[in-house]
């Protein structure tokens, strides 16, 4: 899978979890783009997106996705 | 030393002319006379204490370079344990010794023993909880890896002790404040103007309207059953300001002081009586506190506990609140307020799309303003815990605001001008940088503004009346 279907397929959870159909997610998208993104929502985020990948990030993991390009990239190294 | 004494005046000027003297091209010279100086501040408060903050901060540096220095994951987090356990068995023996002590007492005799831990007669040292909770972010960002560990200790030691936050914060985190600290600084003109309108604004909030506004406060709360339930809904609202305008006045201070030292502090309050949620007014009230209860406990737990959803998230903020309410004192009515406010946020966060669904069907300015105005209603009825002597007195307050004296006129509006003047100016000036840059403000006009504030703040000046955050 490659980052543009990474995000295709992330798109739906994230407006599913921050709750707003608006969201337009790229590789330089962060927390402060989206108001609804906030540290609770990144976690439900997180919880969603490792069910739906059948991952399991590490909470240093967790805590350097600085943008959906991270979480592309970490998501790509855990599904190979 | 109190900033609003002339004690801190005589000190401030003295060190500002010394360190500007010194100059920036002797960085290293600026920084052990400012740490000095921060010495020189808390000891004038009570110098056997100085030992303690410069024991915590060199050994909470040696912890640190530890976890630095190896590379074995086990090795670190053991340093990390011990430097955690060791900040947090001074912060509690001070702190909360007392509070267990009694409460242990209280529960060994309910079951029929007898127990006599003693309470100890202990001074809270200054600003220990402030501190502390520096330590504790800068060896947690070590051992995160967050930032690398300074090699200097002179620069640790300011980054602990740096006076313009020593004593009731903002917390700041080593990521913002020690490159600050390790770079030259030079004198920037319209930096230290900056600085000296904000120190000007923070005086004024704190002389003039917090300190008038507490002998109120302290009136209408000790004697709560003499006066009308509207009177008591009135000190409720005068304690809101109060402690608005006093601590909200602290920082702007200490940002301020910073500046005319070259330094940039963070933002400790975003006007947060226009919050329309719970949540929302933590992230604009004493936000280095929320942030950091945020990065070190929440957002650790709920990522821990995960994969038990929402019950891990609710428990996480729960916690939190707890631990939050019992940071500002060892006491029940802390700790109740805090479960308050918790619990608060869980209803928010199991509300929020039914809340936003409701927002969609009614006008934006009639949701907005009854957000704002639940939201206030909250925050004052709570805070009368925090502001209590005790859950008793709390209580008693409580079912008196609830009766029917509510309809009367209230006693005690004499205040009130002093409340709607800070409410104005804040408004008038809320797109600015600061309430004092009154842009668009004729020159001379400004001028006059600023020597009558200055003026009444030297008017009402002389009491010294000590910060109110500065007893947590």
């Amino acid at each position: 899978m490659n980052t543009q279907e990474l995000i295709e397929k992330l798109t739906p959870i994230f407006k599913d979890v921050l709750d707003n159909e608006d969201i337009v997610l790229t590789e330089t998208t962060t927390a402060a783009d989206i108001e609804e993104w906030d540290s609770l929502s990144h976690i439900q985020l997180i919880v969603a997106v490792e069910k739906a990948f059948k991952v399991k990030f590490t909470s240093i993991e967790i805590a350097a996705f600085k943008n959906v390009g991270d979480l592309c990239k970490t998501i790509t190294q855990k599904i190979g | 030393m109190v900033f609003n004494s002339v004690a801190f005046i005589i000190f401030f000027l003295l060190t500002f002319i010394v360190y500007w003297l010194i100059g920036s091209k002797n960085k290293k010279l600026q920084n052990i006379f400012l740490l000095f100086a921060s010495y020189v501040f808390y000891a004038w408060w009570d110098w056997r204490f100085l030992s303690l903050l410069i024991f915590h901060s060199t050994f909470s540096y040696w912890i640190s370079t530890r976890i630095s220095n190896t590379d074995n994951e086990k090795s670190k987090k053991s340093f990390l344990t011990f430097g955690i356990v060791l900040s947090i068995l001074i912060l509690g023996f001070f702190k909360y010794y007392n509070f267990f002590a009694e409460n242990l007492n209280q529960l060994l005799f309910g079951i029929g023993f007898k127990s006599s831990l003693v309470t100890l007669n202990l001074i809270l040292p200054l600003g220990i909880s402030f501190f502390t909770f520096k330590i504790l972010s800068y060896m947690l960002d070590v051992y995160r890896g967050t930032i690398k560990a300074t090699t200097d200790l002179s620069e640790y030691l300011l980054f602990v002790s740096f006076f313009p936050q020593l004593v009731a914060g903002p917390i700041e985190r080593a990521t913002t404040l020690l490159p600050q600290i390790e770079k030259e600084r030079t004198f920037n003109y319209n930096q230290a103007i900056t600085g000296s309108k904000l120190i000007i604004w923070g005086l004024f909030k704190k002389v003039v309207i917090a300190d008038t506004c507490a002998g109120y406060v302290a009136d209408i709360f000790n004697n709560y059953h003499l006066y009308t339930a509207s009177t008591l809904l009135l000190g409720t609202i005068y304690f809101a300001y109060q402690v608005y305008a006093d601590f909200s006045g602290y920082s702007d201070i200490a940002i301020g002081v910073g500046k005319l030292l070259g330094f940039e502090l963070m933002q400790n309050f975003d006007k947060p009586f226009i919050s329309k949620n719970i949540t929302e007014f933590w992230r604009r009230w004493h936000n280095s506190l929320s942030t950091w209860f945020n990065d070190y406990i929440f957002t650790p737990f709920f990522t821990r506990f995960r994969d038990y959803g929402n019950k891990a998230m609710y428990m996480g903020i729960i916690l939190t609140f707890v631990l939050s309410g019992l940071w500002h004192g060892a006491s029940w009515h802390y700790v109740f307020f805090g479960v308050l406010h918790g619990s608060a946020i869980v209803v928010e966060t199991a509300l929020k799309k039914k809340r936003k669904s409701v927002s969609k069907k009614i006008k934006p300015w009639l949701y907005n303003n009854l957000s704002m105005a639940l939201t206030f209603s909250f925050v004052l009825i709570t805070w009368i815990y925090f502001r209590a002597n005790d859950m008793v007195h709390a209580t008693n307050y409580l079912n008196r605001l609830f009766s029917a004296s509510i309809i009367q006129m209230p006693g005690k509006l004499q205040y009130l001008p002093w409340i709607a003047l800070l409410i104005l100016w804040e408004y008038w000036q809320r797109k600015s940088e600061h309430p004092l840059v009154l842009k668009g403000i004729p020159t001379i006009i400004r001028w006059v503004i600023y020597i009558t504030m200055v003026f009444t703040i030297l008017y009402y000046f002389g009491q010294e009346q000590a910060f109110y955050y500065f007893q947590f």
